[in-house]
């Protein structure tokens, strides 16, 4: 009953995703997504269970002070500021959505006038017209009518502050305002550690790759053995042909060099394709099937 | 030419034809409408003629001419959640004149061919308004205009479009030529109705059967290996030093007093390369427990961390020490790519693991978690069906499976005759897909027929 039990569910949902791919019916599509929906709602239910795991696993070690606990402290910190920043907690206030306005009727002339007094991080936008703020009052004549005005900060993370005003000739409507911080994923202290702190880290982690595949090349092109050799001298021709000084020694190189590309390249990229597609294949259909109990476990 | 320059020839080239349209109402398609002269319903009534144009060019006439020939299918191997939407247009319409494609549910059988122009006198003509019209410059797709859906705005040039519909519901169709005005529409021809048509699910998708023949001869050899291996006494398999050398691996960790770290790939539980991981971890798993050797598993995702767990759970199980299984070994580390290399990298290099397996899907951070491993001395087996990487572990790996052989692994360490009875169906398979090559090949290159076409259209 224990291995029973899976099996048949492995086997039931492991032919319906197989059929699913020659059933273009869209209740066949229907049923899918829903079936997709809970795999997406057991993932997102899964990463709680991956946090408790990191806990379950770190602080045992910084309790007890473990080699470099003090990394542990720093991934924990990290994870809880992270999801601090990460909520969002402007919703539990009501911050402006709108900017202050104040209107003054009365004045000579056809037109109208906005005025806006905003600091010098905010860009302002009044009707068709857009700038930086100053911090001092700036003027704007604008024709009479529903003029939309809209208050935003040139850094990402905060709500700008929009609104319409309905203007009549001679008048003149003062603006202000800041855009409130938000929080959460589009928040602005989640954004400014995302490209701050973990980009650049991230950037660096990958620009290490470059130095890898430099002692690895290395050590992979000391030609020991037939097969190494023949490695060494593919790559040689590809470096002469692949370098601008590689045509201008001869236009063999890179006829050469595009010659490995495209024929026994392909050739061998194509047989492991075709050789992993089978193997997929293969997997999948005894695992469907019930032939591979391996993962169930013995009875 | 500016768009007022063309909007204001086409409604002089317009009004020069309306006298003949009305006088032959519902001969050819050509009745244009300019907006000032339409009327809402009926054909448009008969006016003085206006002065011709300075130099009208001949191929001028028909720029609002309407489309032709209009079309309405349910696509081959559908859904049952479009249909298909192609029309003639005339050969010298201007680049300002778009097509509207309108659709409507349950339309009439026997509806009229043609319907007024969808703009008349500066709004949508009555018939298509409905009580609450838009303002004309909303003219776009997914814009209700009465009873009427806009299903596409063409202004390109397109003469067809694929439109998506809720299934089981009968749809008319009305195409018209809409001359815009900076996107505005100021005149429109008469529009081309057609329907109602009703979308069409096919049960089978006759475009993959050559697909399902392929899964059908793999699973038809399984079969034939499995009885076979029932009966045979041994079935030879090619070896695969990568899998043999696991066990040797795990014994020389054992020896070393050091774990095993084994790396499931940066997919998600769905992909297959994560499965093959999955199901050689648990033999991994029952050797490390009867050499009663530490294992870390490191996982990119937490559901495949939930099931790495499970897995290994029932590799101590089936060595018989599920007291020896340690829940915390199993590492959710992040699933972001480089973190999650840096993560497995201090793992590497503060646990110094006697052996490192990597088997599983894989991307650019394959070499840095070799080579990291490589500095420390760890004999390391590496197995991905990514073929970018496989230059990669094979440069910075002992042991690489490729390709297939990450699938066959699984397979190979059981030793029981039904799993490698489908390593052989696999290989049998190879055999007819070289065969299916070649003669492919011949017969295309003497020109005799397209095997490949035929069977994968």
């Amino acid at each position: 009953m224990k291995k029973t039990v899976p099996l048949i569910l492995g086997m039931v949902f492991g032919a319906y995703a197989l059929a699913e791919f020659y059933l273009p019916h869209h209740a066949v599509a229907g049923l899918s997504d829903e079936l997709r929906s809970w795999a997406a709602i057991l993932s997102a239910a899964a990463f709680i269970l991956g946090g408790l795991n990191i806990l379950q696993v770190t602080w045992p070690k910084i309790r007890r002070r473990e080699d470099d606990w003090g990394y542990k402290v720093v991934l924990l910190g990290g994870a809880a500021v992270m999801l601090a920043v990460g909520l969002p907690w402007h919703k539990l206030g009501d911050p402006p959505r709108a900017p202050t306005v104040a209107r003054t009727a009365g004045g000579a002339g056809p037109g109208a006038t906005v005025i806006v007094t905003v600091p010098d991080d905010v860009t302002y936008t009044v009707g068709t017209v857009v700038g930086p703020g100053t911090g001092a009052p700036i003027a704007i004549a604008v024709e009479p009518g529903p003029v939309a005005i809209k208050l935003s900060k040139r850094l990402a993370g905060y709500r700008p502050l929009t609104t319409t005003v309905d203007v009549a000739a001679g008048d003149t409507v003062t603006v202000g305002g800041e855009p409130p911080i938000l929080w959460g994923r589009d928040g602005r202290v989640f954004t400014w550690i995302y490209d701050h702190v973990f980009g650049p880290a991230n950037a660096t982690m990958f620009s290490l790759l470059a130095f890898f595949v430099a002692s690895a090349a290395f050590r992979a092109f000391r030609a020991r053995s037939i097969e190494a050799a023949l490695l060494l001298t593919a790559a040689i021709i590809m470096l002469i042909g692949r370098a601008p000084f590689g045509g201008a020694i001869s236009s063999v190189f890179p006829d050469l060099a595009q010659w490995l590309l495209d024929v026994p390249q392909n050739g061998g990229r194509r047989a492991i394709m075709m050789g992993a597609a089978i193997g997929a294949i293969a997997t999948g259909l005894r695992v469907i099937v019930g032939i591979e109990r391996s993962h169930l476990g013995s009875e | 030419m500016s768009a007022r320059l063309v909007v204001a020839l086409v409604v002089a080239l317009v009004g020069a034809q309306v006298g003949a349209a009305a006088a032959q109402p519902g001969a050819g398609s050509a009745v244009v409408v300019p907006i000032d002269e339409l009327s809402p319903l009926g054909p448009p009534p008969a006016q003085p003629a206006p002065p011709a144009p300075p130099a009208p060019a001949p191929a001028a006439a028909p720029i609002l001419a309407g489309v032709t020939d209009v079309q309405v299918v349910a696509p081959a191997n559908d859904d049952g959640r479009h249909l298909d939407v192609s029309f003639t247009r005339a050969a010298d319409v201007a680049a300002e004149v778009a097509t509207v494609i309108v659709r409507r549910r349950h339309g009439t059988p026997g509806a009229p061919p043609r319907y007024p122009p969808l703009v008349a006198d500066g709004a949508w003509a009555p018939s298509f308004a409905g009580p609450t019209p838009p303002p004309l410059a909303a003219l776009a797709a997914g814009v209700t205009i009465g009873p009427w859906t806009v299903a596409a705005v063409l202004v390109g040039g397109e003469t067809s479009f694929t439109d998506q519909v809720a299934p089981g519901h009968d749809y008319e169709y009305v195409v018209a030529e809409v001359l815009l005005d900076h996107g505005v529409p100021v005149a429109a021809s008469a529009a081309e109705a057609i329907g109602p048509r009703r979308p069409e699910a096919a049960l089978v998708h006759t475009g993959r059967l050559g697909y399902l023949a392929i899964v059908a001869l793999i699973a038809s050899l399984i079969a034939w290996y499995v009885r076979r291996a029932r009966t045979a006494k041994d079935l030879y398999i090619r070896s695969l030093p990568g899998v043999e050398a696991i066990e040797d691996a795990v014994g020389r960790s054992t020896e070393m007093g050091r774990p095993v770290l084994y790396v499931t790939g940066l997919e998600d539980i769905q992909n297959i390369q994560t499965i093959a991981s999955l199901l050689v971890l648990g033999h991994v798993a029952e050797k490390t427990a009867t050499y009663d050797t530490d294992l870390t598993v490191a996982n990119y995702y937490p559901l495949t961390m939930v099931v790495a767990e499970e897995v290994v759970r029932q590799g101590y199980a089936n060595a018989g020490r599920p007291d020896a299984h340690r829940p915390e070994r199993c590492l959710f580390i992040t699933a972001e790519q480089f973190a999650f290399a840096a993560g497995v990298s201090g793992i590497i290099l503060r646990d110094r693991p006697a052996t490192n397996i990597y088997l599983g899907c894989f991307y650019g951070e394959s070499l840095l978690l070799a080579e990291t491993g490589f500095v420390t001395g760890a004999v390391q087996i590496a197995g991905t069906a990514e073929l970018t990487q496989l230059p990669f572990f094979i440069t910075a790996c002992d042991y690489t499976l490729i390709g297939e052989e990450l699938y066959a692994a699984s397979a190979y360490l059981t030793k029981e005759p039904t799993l490698l009875a489908n390593l052989k169906a696999a290989d049998a398979f190879k055999i007819v897909a070289m065969v299916f090559i070649v003669v492919s090949v011949i017969a295309a290159t003497g020109g005799w027929f397209d095997l490949g076409g035929k069977v994968f259209p």
